[in-house]
């Protein structure tokens, strides 16, 4: 069999274009399968590295009374049960610049048991340390704080100063997070100090919030323990429950980990898909040329099996070389990628293990989709009858209507050359699908890109400027009387200032509880527009709590207030389809009164204290941003100011980079589809040669020619649009749809151009596509291929 | 070495002419001459049989008549113009405007009908393609199979239309390669009979391609070739119809 060998690889070699673009888009598929699918299971490593090391907590449990630590400590799999305090307080660094930050307490001389750090500059609290305190590491970069240096804090009645002692990562501030509603936490508007816990006795109580944090035995199955843990700390009356899927650090940072995973399925599905089809394109062909070439050999003793293995050694050795090289690359980049995504956000432990799995079903893939794609060709090959394929009959293609001309009789009059277009469409039903799937895949991966994009653009405008139109939020340092308020409203720039209640809470229905933040607004608000009017009575809360809590319209929620340690009662009045978070509305004076008849009540001056009460402010059109939040930290009394629109901004200009990303897909994609259509141009000219050679003998042009062939792929290409156009929104739905969650509501939207542009980059592509065979086709020797049988 | 060409018994003008024409394919070692120093005259209007075995240099010679490639060297004349200085485009004009083809497979494009095969072409050459077409076919007897798309076609009935193609443009010069080459004898005689009746009573030139030397006997002008020269021009006599020829 060896001369068969021979064959095959001068097969190969003289269609080394056409196999090229195949095995390219194999290798593709695979490299991106290698690259994620370790990636994605470093990543996963790494974070569980770092979350083992520093004991990172299973759950934490907000406001619990007293018996709930021994209670838990009794529940089989808990192994640790670790008091803690924190504290979010105005903060500022070098008298500069404030913000809210958060204190959190930390045993002074060791370590916690729960929640350890790792101290990256300076030392650890010493016994002697309440008047020093670690920087979490990103505040610590964002202000590139020095040993010695200062940050105060605002303790409720004075501003205090701390000593940086140094630097130290957090498993819950890997990703630094407020809170999950505060998931974009800009670095300069957030920090964490890490303080001996009893810095934070001095703070007043409302401000302080007792935790219990609680680590698990390794090993165990985590849901069970987590409904026992969720069991007492509802017998315990606590506030919020946090189990560790839905702390908001570790919630981000896994999605970027279902990402890789995603692309880990996904992307090498597209690829390896259109690349089968490349393959399977070309290899019917070359069985079809080579009937007589099969008859013969079959004639001559060659056994079914033998002509099945030979065709199939095609697609084994395509898909198994580009399987090999697939790996071979994109098993280091997956661990370049994990480090630069390690190093990028600063985790500690980078894994970058070594997994025979992905170079088997890596190598497995490849094999695989050159097999698949080869076994019906070879098949064919196989029960060709030996007299009829050495006689060289030709299957005839049989002519007819086009579909759109009998939809469309008018389609009839058009030229002749251009009802040949139509009508090519169907001649080789293969084929043209092989084109418009190759439009659909690519599509499908551009756009679910650029989706995300659009989308992420069309959610951050649509928060901050149909929805919340607040361009600062100000915290005071004491009672938040009008005559504050009007002081902020007199500042130059700022065009109108409302008080605005502000609490921490916990929103329960009868499936589970969440933490969120309360915010009462005035009736006639102007910092943030309502889908629907505020409601005299009942409350407002993000769509993502109606499956999560068990709640719906004209439901009863029950609201724990965490600072002012009182609940009420409230009708649910409707849901909210915001963006960026899940809040609780009501209208402030509605709140008002549900907390003067809670229990225990509050008093309604109690809510004008700076835990409850902020205030925020809208700017003139045109007004300098950084002027006005200047002017506006100077005011008498204001602890902190928080620029509410600097995601925004800084989101704006970024986008440039995130058009880079949809770039590199676009080049993915047309790489894709460049595969499929170069190789069914090559086929469908391999088809035509003969008539076209023949017109061309008859007085067709060059140019005639050429256009022929181009409009014929051209209109494939425009068919396939609207499909891929669909299939690349449900792609990306589905995308979003996963992202989606109580931190982000990822609603899918395109900006209509980009349709067009999509639509235009696959015209561009197949125009691409279509110019080596063009080129190939009009240096052909009419005068040889004229007297060949059309084939 | 060419034989003389004798004088036509049917036109004067010549419709082709050549002089010590040179066809080399490859370079050095690998070179090969398919046409060597061919010297002939057509006159228009004549039914000319290019007769000769495998490798004679008949085809390569109907190629050069009909520009589907250049020569190395000599000189190429039809109908006054010398084709070797002819560019790619030149060489397109000159096929459209005054060559038709037919090859021994039809190579129809087979999601046509003969109509739409036929007005194909005829739409390359202006107005009235629509009736042209009909002309034609009609004239290659196919005129109730109009509608037919070629795999509803019998082979004779596909050559017809490949015929009708190629004479839609009306061209001074209609060369047919081993027309009856993928045809029975039945079907062949009916193919030439058509080809004849093309000729007859035009100036149209219809030069044959073939082995069949029985084809000669049909012609008013036989070529022999052989080793990539002309060996014999002969006139016949008496031109014998279709129907008379057997093989």
């Amino acid at each position: 069999m060896s001369y068969l060998n021979v064959k095959r690889r001068r097969d190969l070699k003289r269609r080394r274009w056409q196999y090229g673009a195949a095995a390219l888009t194999i290798f593709l598929g695979v490299m991106i399968f290698a690259t994620s699918y370790d990636a994605y299971r470093n990543l996963d490593l790494s974070y569980r590295g770092t979350y083992d090391r520093l004991a990172f907590a299973d759950v934490t449990v907000t406001g619990a009374q007293s018996g709930f630590a021994s209670d838990v400590r009794a529940i089989d799999g808990v192994a640790v049960v670790e008091p803690r305090v924190q504290a979010d307080l105005p903060m500022r660094v070098n008298g500069d610049k404030t913000f809210i930050g958060r204190m959190v307490g930390m045993p002074a001389g060791e370590q916690p048991q729960i929640n350890r750090v790792d101290v990256l500059v300076g030392e650890y609290l010493g016994p002697d340390s309440s008047r020093s305190a670690l920087a979490e590491t990103h505040m610590f970069d964002h202000f590139a704080l020095q040993l010695g240096d200062t940050v105060e804090y605002f303790d409720g009645e004075t501003w205090r100063g701390l000593d940086i002692s140094g630097s130290a990562l957090s498993p819950e501030y890997v990703w630094p997070a407020r809170n999950a509603q505060d998931v974009l936490s800009l670095p300069g508007s957030f920090g964490v100090l890490f303080v001996d816990e009893g810095v934070l006795d001095s703070i007043p109580t409302p401000l302080v919030e007792e935790q219990d944090l609680v680590l698990y035995d390794n090993d165990v199955i985590t849901e069970d323990i987590d409904s026992a843990v969720r069991r007492a700390a509802s017998d315990a009356n606590a506030a919020s429950v946090v189990v560790l899927a839905d702390q908001p650090s570790n919630k981000v940072l896994q999605l970027d980990v279902t990402g890789f995973e995603q692309m880990a399925i996904a992307f090498p599905v597209m690829f390896l898909l259109a690349a089968g089809m490349a393959t399977y394109t070309l290899m019917t062909r070359l069985v079809y040329q080579e009937r007589e070439i099969i008859g013969t050999l079959r004639a001559n003793g060659l056994s079914r099996r033998e002509v099945v293995r030979h065709y199939l050694s095609y697609g084994l050795w395509l898909g198994g070389i580009s399987g090999v090289l697939g790996v071979v690359v994109g098993m280091p980049l997956g661990w370049l990628s994990t480090e630069a995504y390690t190093a990028e956000l600063g985790i500690p432990d980078t894994v970058r293990g070594f997994y025979w799995t992905t170079i088997v079903i890596g190598i497995l893939f490849g094999v695989a989709t050159g097999l698949v794609s080869a076994w019906v060709p070879a098949r064919s090959a196989s029960r060709l009858d030996p007299a009829e394929a050495m006689r060289g009959d030709m299957t005839a293609v049989v002519g007819h209507t086009s579909l759109v001309e009998r939809l469309f009789p008018v389609v009839r009059r058009i030229p002749t050359r251009w009802r040949m277009v139509v009508r090519g469409i169907g001649r080789n039903k293969r084929r043209s699908f092989s084109t418009v799937l190759g439009v659909v895949l690519a599509l499908v991966l551009i756009m679910a890109s650029w989706g995300l994009i659009d989308s992420m653009r069309y959610l951050l405008t649509r928060q901050y400027t149909e929805i919340q139109h607040d361009d600062a939020t100000i915290i005071f340092d004491s009672e938040v009387s009008a005559s504050k308020v009007g002081l902020v409203d007199g500042v130059p720039g700022v065009s109108r200032a409302e008080s605005v209640l502000a609490l921490g809470v916990s929103v329960k229905g009868p499936d589970d509880s969440y933490t969120t933040q309360l915010l009462g607004f005035d009736a006639t608000t102007e910092m943030h527009q309502f889908e629907v009017p505020l409601p005299d009575q009942g409350v407002l809360l993000g769509r993502t709590l109606r499956d999560q809590l068990g709640l719906k319209v004209g439901d009863v929620a029950t609201i724990s207030c965490t600072g002012l340690d009182t609940t009420f009662e409230v009708p649910v009045a409707g849901f909210l389809s915001e963006p960026l978070g899940t809040f609780a509305y009501m209208r402030k004076d509605v709140l008002t009164n549900a907390l003067a008849q809670a229990t225990p009540a509050v008093a309604e001056e109690r809510l004008t204290q700076p835990d409850s009460t902020v205030v925020m402010a809208l700017f003139d059109d045109g007004a300098d941003r950084q002027s006005v939040l200047d002017d506006l930290g100077s005011v008498p009394g204001v602890a902190s100011v928080t620029d509410s629109r600097e995601l925004f901004l800084l989101v704006q200009d970024y986008m440039g980079l995130f058009y880079v990303f949809v770039g590199m897909m676009l080049a993915f994609g047309g790489l894709l589809a460049f595969a499929l259509i170069f190789n069914t141009m090559s086929v469908n000219l391999a088809e035509r040669a003969t008539e076209l050679a023949t017109m061309r003998a008859n007085g067709l042009s060059r140019g005639q020619a050429a256009r022929l062939v181009v409009w014929e792929n051209l209109l494939l290409t425009i068919i396939g649009i609207p499909f891929g156009l669909a299939a690349g929104y449900w792609a990306a739905s589905v995308m979003m749809a996963s992202y989606s969650s109580d931190l982000f509501v990822f609603d899918l939207h395109f900006e209509p151009l980009t349709y067009l542009w999509c639509a235009l980059s696959m015209i561009a592509v197949t125009l691409i596509s279509l110019w080596p065979g063009v080129r190939a086709a009009q240096r052909v020797d009419i005068g040889s291929i004229v007297r060949q049988r059309s084939m | 070495m060419s034989a003389p060409a004798p004088t036509s018994p049917v036109a004067t003008d010549l419709a082709i002419q050549t002089s010590d024409l040179v066809k080399t394919y490859g370079e050095g070692h690998a070179a090969v001459t398919a046409l060597d120093g061919v010297s002939l005259e057509i006159p228009a209007g004549e039914f000319v049989v290019l007769l000769g075995p495998s490798g004679s240099g008949k085809t390569t010679l109907l190629n050069l008549i009909g520009a589907l490639e250049a020569p190395t060297s000599g000189s190429l004349k039809a109908f006054g113009s010398e084709l070797g200085e002819l560019d790619d485009d030149g060489r397109t004009a000159y096929r459209l405007d005054s060559v038709g083809f037919v090859f021994q497979f039809y190579n129809l494009v087979p999601t046509l009908t003969a109509r739409e095969n036929v007005a194909l072409m005829a739409e390359l050459t202006g107005s009235d393609a629509e009736q042209r077409t009909a002309d034609v076919l009609t004239a290659v007897g196919l005129g109730d199979r109009m509608d037919h798309f070629p795999s509803q076609l019998s082979g004779g009935e596909q050559q017809r239309v490949a015929i009708a193609r190629g004479i839609v443009k009306h061209p001074r010069l209609l060369l047919c390669d081993e027309p009856t080459g993928a045809l029975d004898v039945e079907t062949g005689k009916q193919v030439l009979g058509v080809l004849r009746e093309l000729a007859n009573g035009s100036d149209r030139t219809v030069v044959i391609v073939t082995h069949n030397a029985v084809i000669g006997k049909m012609a008013d002008r036989v070529i022999r070739l052989r080793d990539g020269s002309v060996v014999d021009v002969a006139l016949n006599e008496r031109v014998g119809s279709a129907e008379e020829l057997d093989w």
